[in-house]
């Protein structure tokens, strides 16, 4: 039983990671291979800061909500764990500021600690009249993934260094599942006018002293098109940067003085950081998650893809909940193809 | 008197907040700090530097209040300006944890710190041996960089900096017309005071830059607090104890400690030990007074015994030591002008 996971993202990677978790000793003859053009650091969620955080509304889509907290608590539950450091996972706190008053997001009773913001610590922030303050996590991509990449290895899952062109080419080679965490470049896999680029462009510095995240929002220019600082383990990450339809993943001066000029407003010791990196990606953005099996005729062979991408902003924010959905489609085709009696796991 | 000569013996973090302070009420003065102690080899760079008040028995807390809420409004403006970075100010968010209920629900600084509220059920899962805690939102101050900005905003006012040991304050009577005493623990020996004792604490200063919140025990013997460059690990408040040299099996212990509370620090790398004698006190000695010896006289302003809460109440103590000084000078300007009729 051959499934093929297409991406090395942290979709690719973690349902590549629950998969062999939760299929490997039911079933001895699976054998799960990854395929990507590329692999950590050179992924999109390599590029992200790293912070979980969903957007401001689920627009009424309870699922990914769900997949949300699912991820989250999955996520505190091993902050503890002598893996923690190695994941780069760790906790952090901070603040969510606006100009106007917010409706409660959906994630409120997900992170520890959620409340307004006082008076007092309006003050930081002159010219934001309302603020959150909650303590959420940090998964830093660049840690990640080369750690799901050992754990994968280390259960014999075979890693391929290939751009794949089409379904075709992987599942007529004898591969029975397939599973299209490819994100941004889904399209080119199967047209889907509703994937599109939200492009982010990031400067890198270091600013130790920076102890906590700070996301801005302008309800009306959408998310993150307004500066936000948020620090890692090694440098802070200051962006502010959503362009939607924009394909450009060189960086743009334009940008990087809009993103500089107003987080130095936003945290005026900013401006002895020193600058360390700069980045560009492509935030794979659909209207919701495609999360779901498909069946394609390809020639006389009848192949099973799971699609599992469109995470725009949020791929480490869910990426969990997801990955254990796609498992669970994987169940019920295991389940059809008779080498299952049942599909397992676990929880909903 | 025309330009008052002021020595302010003691380069922590009391002596060197206490003469930018005479600097602004009285820049007339020229002042000098003298110390055979200077960053990063005086108590204060030992200390973490944390906003969080320790109870002196014998000062009201009125007054104690106040010197806290001076010291965090003053830190608070300059963690929100650019100087920030440069003068080690910034604001540190996380948790004060009980085994046990604490004595007081609402200790008297929790409306000085930032969003103070008790901690969730989900929280407190965190600690799993722990039943109660608060959390809140509090400022740094980073050792040497918080001294070395202080030395930098004296310098620039002309204040000179002489590294000396002063063995007797009659030394300074020819030189100087005003002396201030922020001697912390040295002022034991040069003035005598054996109300003052030392509380030893050892800490470890380790690299583990995932670590962004605090962790304090309400017993006040284990905490975790991150820095720019540091996490610091302690601790031990060993009352009566002179020992500077660090001890390994305190080191040990120390580390076991704060890994049960954030277990991530066993990876923590380059860890550095030191130690420190905290100058304590039942009160802060804040006062006047003049010495006298052959006729001659020698105003003294005292600024030590801050004990565990230096940082908490340096800004407070130091403007109060200001206007000391400031009734010194007027003394003398009195006593001078009563000399010329």
């Amino acid at each position: 039983m051959r499934v093929a996971v297409i991406g090395a993202g942290v979709i690719g990677l973690s349902s590549a990671l629950c998969i062999q978790e939760q299929f490997q000793s039911l079933l001895p003859s699976l054998q799960l291979e990854v395929y990507a053009d590329h692999f950590t650091p050179h992924t999109t969620s390599d590029g992200a800061a790293g912070l979980w955080q969903p957007y401001l509304s689920d627009h009424g889509n309870l699922q990914e909500t769900l997949w949300n907290k699912e991820t989250f608590d999955h996520l505190l539950g091993q902050l503890h764990s002598p893996a923690a450091k190695e994941m780069g996972l760790f906790l952090i706190s901070g603040y969510n500021l606006f100009r106007e008053p917010p409706p409660d997001p959906s994630w409120k009773n997900i992170v520890l600690g959620f409340r307004n913001l006082t008076p007092k610590e309006l003050e930081l922030f002159p010219g934001y009249s309302h603020g959150w303050f909650n303590t959420a996590l940090m998964l830093e991509g660049r840690s990640y993934l080369p750690w799901l990449t050992n754990r994968l290895m280390q259960r014999g899952v075979k890693f391929f260094h290939k751009k794949v062109e089409s379904f075709q080419e992987v599942s007529g080679d004898g591969v029975d599942v397939v599973l299209n965490c490819s994100g941004m470049r889904s399209g080119d896999l199967q047209p889907d006018p509703e994937l599109q680029p939200g492009r982010g462009q990031i400067i890198r510095v270091l600013a130790p002293w920076v102890k906590h995240f700070i996301i801005t929002h302008d309800l009306k220019s959408g998310i993150y098109n307004s500066p936000y600082v948020i620090p890692g383990s090694e440098f802070t990450v200051l962006g502010g940067i959503y362009q939607h339809g924009n394909w450009s993943e060189e960086n743009s001066a334009k940008d990087h003085k809009s993103i500089w000029d107003s987080c130095c407003q936003l945290l005026p010791a900013l401006q002895k950081a020193k600058i360390v990196g700069e980045w560009s990606g492509l935030r794979p953005a659909r209207p919701s998650v495609r999360l779901e099996r498909e069946s394609i005729r390809l020639g006389n062979l009848q192949a099973e893809v799971i699609h599992n991408y469109g995470h725009g902003g949020f791929g480490l924010t869910i990426h969990w909940g997801c990955a254990m959905a796609a498992a669970r489609l994987l169940g019920t085709i295991l389940q059809e193809k008779k080498q299952l009696a049942t599909p397992p796991g676990p929880r909903l | 008197m025309a330009s008052p000569k002021v020595a302010v013996v003691g380069a922590g973090v009391i002596g060197l907040s206490t003469a930018l302070c005479i600097t602004e009420t009285c820049p007339s003065c020229s002042v000098a700090v003298l110390s055979d102690q200077f960053s990063p080899n005086t108590t204060s760079d030992v200390a973490a530097g944390m906003l969080i008040p320790h109870i002196y028995p014998d000062t009201p807390i009125h007054r104690q209040k106040q010197w806290f809420q001076e010291t965090f409004t003053y830190l608070f403006a300059i963690s929100n300006s650019a100087e920030a970075s440069e003068a080690g100010i910034h604001l540190v968010s996380g948790w004060q944890i009980f085994k046990s209920p604490p004595k007081e629900e609402l200790p008297f600084w929790s409306d000085v710190v930032l969003g103070f509220r008790p901690m969730s059920k989900a929280e407190l899962q965190k600690f799993p041996q722990h039943r109660f805690g608060q959390a809140f939102t509090t400022l740094k101050c980073d050792c040497p960089p918080y001294l070395l900005w202080l030395e930098k905003r004296l310098k620039a006012t002309g204040t000179q900096m002489h590294t000396r040991k002063v063995a007797d304050l009659w030394e300074l009577h020819r030189e100087y017309d005003i002396v201030v005493n922020c001697t912390g623990m040295g002022a034991h020996q040069l003035v005598g005071d054996k109300q003052l004792f030392p509380v030893r604490g050892q800490v470890l200063k380790v690299r583990a830059p995932w670590v962004t919140q605090f962790i304090r025990d309400g017993d006040g013997l284990t905490y975790i607090y991150p820095g720019i460059h540091r996490v610091t690990l302690g601790g031990t408040r060993e009352k009566g104890s002179w020992s500077l040299s660090p001890d390994a099996g305190t080191t040990r212990d120390i580390f076991d400690r704060c890994c049960s509370l954030e277990p991530s620090l066993q990876g923590a790398q380059d860890i550095e030990v030191r130690v420190g004698l905290r100058p304590s006190r039942q009160c802060v000695r804040v006062q006047r007074e003049v010495l006298s010896q052959g006729g001659i006289k020698l105003p003294v302003v005292h600024n030590y015994g801050h004990g565990a809460g230096g940082f908490s109440v340096h800004r407070g103590t130091a403007k109060e030591a200001a206007h000391l000084v400031e009734e010194c000078i007027s003394a003398l300007q009195g006593s001078s002008s009563r000399a010329k009729l």
